[in-house]
């Protein structure tokens, strides 16, 4: 049966997927309001166009309507949204080059003011990485961080999937070296 | 979770204006943290979320197509009328699978020494079977729902016995290439049609089960005497038997839609 | 909008030896009025043939101002009518939705846009919305109640038909059924069946006893508490002469029929009413007022 709307206000993502995948639309609701802000946000750091930001998150709360019973409840329903919004994303940048791909952020060199704001937790990593070159920190952005497959970051970065492999493989080591 | 993202962080990233690592930072977290989802989502536009929520509802307000209703629209049948015909539970891929199983047995029962004949028996009694699955009147739990519709119960039991008839045809004709003969492939359609309009008429004065029991008992009793009497094994398909049976079925058509009356009542 | 949307002059229905429906008169207008009798007095017939799914024996019967005997008032009939049977069958592995678009094609909706718009609207004021999309078999009997009522109002009937929609279901349920019955736009005619008085103290503006076949009584409700004018009582012991009594919470014994000695007279109410002309069926006369 479904939830009442003040139980699925405190139900666990997990559970609002499961409703969903028993047609609960009101679950989808729930799962849309806490979603859908992070998602927009994160997607418009990559793409310019607010237009396709927003046929791309509409495309990606559809896909979890539809697919919600392909979730199997392994990891965070937040990190299995992001990976279909970004691939859906992906899609519409293979149909149409233009605009541009923004990979991790439109700005370059961080101010040592945000370094200190992450340095509690991230700090020594976040210097590594602000260290390696950009090719290098565009392949750990689209695998580690977007969660593209090797294939996928190829086809974003317009470069032989050969490459993407052993541009992560330097930039680990770089990492490794750098943080011990 | 002890680390969260502060206001000011969170104003550099929603301007745009902070740089990559940072940033990795921030989307790993906030993938794992809810609070920090809200406040994120407390600073985008709320219109613009409630705008992207009506089209999404409007696309999930819509029912996916179930599935036969494409092919059913591809193959002609308009698009109401096939949404309701792959609506109808008994005729769906089970029964499909059973009919293609049956025919698959008897084209190889007709590999032997008996010849066709256990095929052409047994092919037009496959509508037969489709329609007493398809309109069970006592068990059909929208029945009393139907009758009182414009559509009515002598239409939607047209178009339900239509369909029938056509995925029979189908299944029949694909499973027919085995034969040794090509002319064994359609002698059993007019017995079919014949059988099928019987069905129906019986139906209007017993269960359509019981109805379709008779109208086989009455195919196979037939040709098996036939075939017992007569020197040839084929008469009940051979020419002047298949005018029999297409004048049979003409008359008991227009039996049928004058005893219309009593499919739309109970 | 006619004034009387159906009507019914002399009708018999039998089956077998029952007599299902016994000559019955009656006509039905604007409004809500309710069907009340004991199971078996041919609610369900009657109901059904206001519905066009059965045929009437004797009599003449008009619908929205057509001959339901007749193939094309019948199909005319039909377009203008919602129709909520008994033991609303369902097809379990249907979703709320589809069950609803399938009757919505049924009453010849051909359009797919718009056919979905009504749809939405129907589960919106049966307040299935959220559950649109599930499959039948996970709803509560409640809901599929509500689900039932849904389909009938596809395409605004004028003439809405509901056969004993509240059967079955919990205080809180029966609640919230007749408030949605109560509230329904654009005011079709509703005839709707009942055993319990307090549906129609609850909804009816007018009232149709109706016991083994027969129509007992015609009129409003509080005209059908008043029948019983001093015929109730309340006393201390039972007493075998009533023609019913039994016992009340507070210890006391309500008696129907004539006084007991030592007996209180007692305000009559709907339920007295319908007990006093349903329970004794030597007493056929039709009362009307």
């Amino acid at each position: 049966m479904g939830m009442s709307s003040d139980g699925m206000r405190d139900a666990s993502d997990q559970q609002l997927v499961f409703s969903i995948a028993e047609g609960d639309a009101g679950a989808l609701r729930v799962l849309y309001e806490r979603h859908a802000g992070w998602l927009i946000a994160r997607l418009t750091r990559r793409c310019a166009d607010q237009a396709i930001v927003d046929e791309v998150v509409q495309d990606t709360f559809l896909a979890v309507w539809r697919g919600a019973r392909r979730y199997r409840g392994e990891g965070e329903v937040a990190a299995w949204i992001w990976g279909i919004g970004i691939r859906r994303l992906l899609d519409r940048f293979r149909r149409r080059r233009v605009p541009e791909w923004l990979p991790g952020g439109a700005g370059s060199e961080p101010s040592a003011e945000e370094l200190v704001l992450l340095g509690i937790e991230h700090g020594d990593l976040a210097g590594a990485l602000d260290r390696l070159s950009p090719e290098l920190r565009s392949v750990i952005s689209a695998t580690v961080l977007d969660g593209l497959t090797t294939r996928e970051a190829a086809a974003l970065l317009g470069i032989p999937s050969g490459t993407v492999k052993s541009r992560l493989v330097r930039a680990r080591r770089e990492l490794r070296e750098a943080l011990t | 979770m002890t680390w969260h993202i502060d206001d000011r962080m969170l104003a550099l990233y929603m301007d745009g204006r902070m740089s990559e690592v940072p940033a990795f930072s921030l989307e790993a977290h906030v993938l794992a943290c809810a609070d920090c989802r809200r406040s994120v989502t407390d600073r985008v536009d709320s219109q613009r979320g409630e705008q992207i929520w009506q089209g999404l509802l409007d696309m999930v307000g819509q029912a996916e197509p179930r599935p036969g209703e494409r092919l059913l629209s591809g193959l002609g049948v308009p698009a109401h009328v096939a949404r309701l015909l792959a609506l109808t539970p008994s005729v769906g891929l089970s029964w499909v699978l059973s009919v293609m199983a049956a025919v698959a047995f008897a084209v190889l029962a007709s590999q032997g020494s008996g010849g066709p004949l256990p095929f052409l028996i047994l092919a037009p009694l496959l509508p037969v079977l489709g329609v007493a699955v398809s309109y069970q009147r006592r068990i059909d739990p929208l029945y009393e729902i139907g009758i009182a519709s414009p559509v009515g119960g002598f239409r939607l039991m047209l178009m339900r016995a239509t369909a029938v008839l056509m995925v029979s045809i189908i299944v029949v004709a694909v499973a027919a290439l085995g034969l040794p003969e090509i002319r064994f492939s359609v002698v059993w359609l007019l017995p079919a049609l014949f059988l099928t309009v019987l069905t129906l008429i019986l139906s209007t004065v017993m269960q359509t089960a019981s109805a379709a029991g008779v109208a086989s008992a009455i195919w196979v009793g037939g040709v098996i005497t036939v075939d017992v009497i007569a020197s040839d094994p084929y008469i009940a398909f051979e020419a002047p038997a298949q005018l029999v049976f297409a004048v049979l079925a003409v008359l008991l058509t227009v039996a049928l839609i004058g005893r219309r009356g009593s499919f739309e009542v109970i | 909008m006619q004034d009387t949307t159906i009507e019914f002059t002399s009708v018999d229905k039998r089956y077998g030896q029952v007599r299902a429906l016994d000559s019955v008169d009656l006509e039905v207008g604007r409004g809500i009025t309710g069907l009340l009798g004991p199971n078996g007095a041919g609610k369900t017939t009657l109901i059904r043939i206001a519905a066009t799914v059965l045929a009437p024996e004797g009599g003449r019967v008009s619908l929205l101002g057509r001959d339901p005997t007749e193939a094309g008032g019948r199909i005319e009939i039909r377009r203008r009518l919602g129709y909520m049977p008994q033991e609303p069958g369902f097809y379990r592995n249907f979703t709320a939705f589809e069950f609803v678009d399938y009757v919505a094609i049924l009453k010849e909706m051909a359009d797919r846009q718009e056919r979905s718009e009504e749809v939405r609207r129907v589960l919106g004021v049966v307040e299935l919305t959220d559950m649109a999309h599930k499959k039948i078999k996970a709803l509560s009997g409640g809901m599929r109640r509500r689900l039932a009522l849904a389909q009938a109002l596809i395409g605004r009937p004028e003439l809405l038909l509901l056969d004993e929609p509240t059967a079955g279901l919990d205080p809180e349920q029966r609640l919230r059924f007749r408030e949605t019955v109560s509230q329904l736009a654009n005011d079709p005619v509703v005839l709707l069946s009942t055993h319990q008085t307090e549906d129609v103290v609850a909804l009816c503006e007018r009232v149709i006893v109706l016991s083994a076949g027969a129509v007992r009584f015609d009129g409003a409700p509080k005209a059908l508490a008043e029948t019983a004018s001093g015929r109730v009582w309340i006393g201390v012991d039972q007493d075998s002469r009533a023609a019913l009594s039994w016992r009340m919470g507070d210890g006391r014994f309500r008696h129907i029929g004539d006084p007991p000695p030592g007996a209180a007279p007692a305000e009559p109410t709907i339920d007295d009413a319908y007990l006093l002309m349903v329970g004794s069926t030597s007493d056929s006369q039709q009362v009307s007022a």
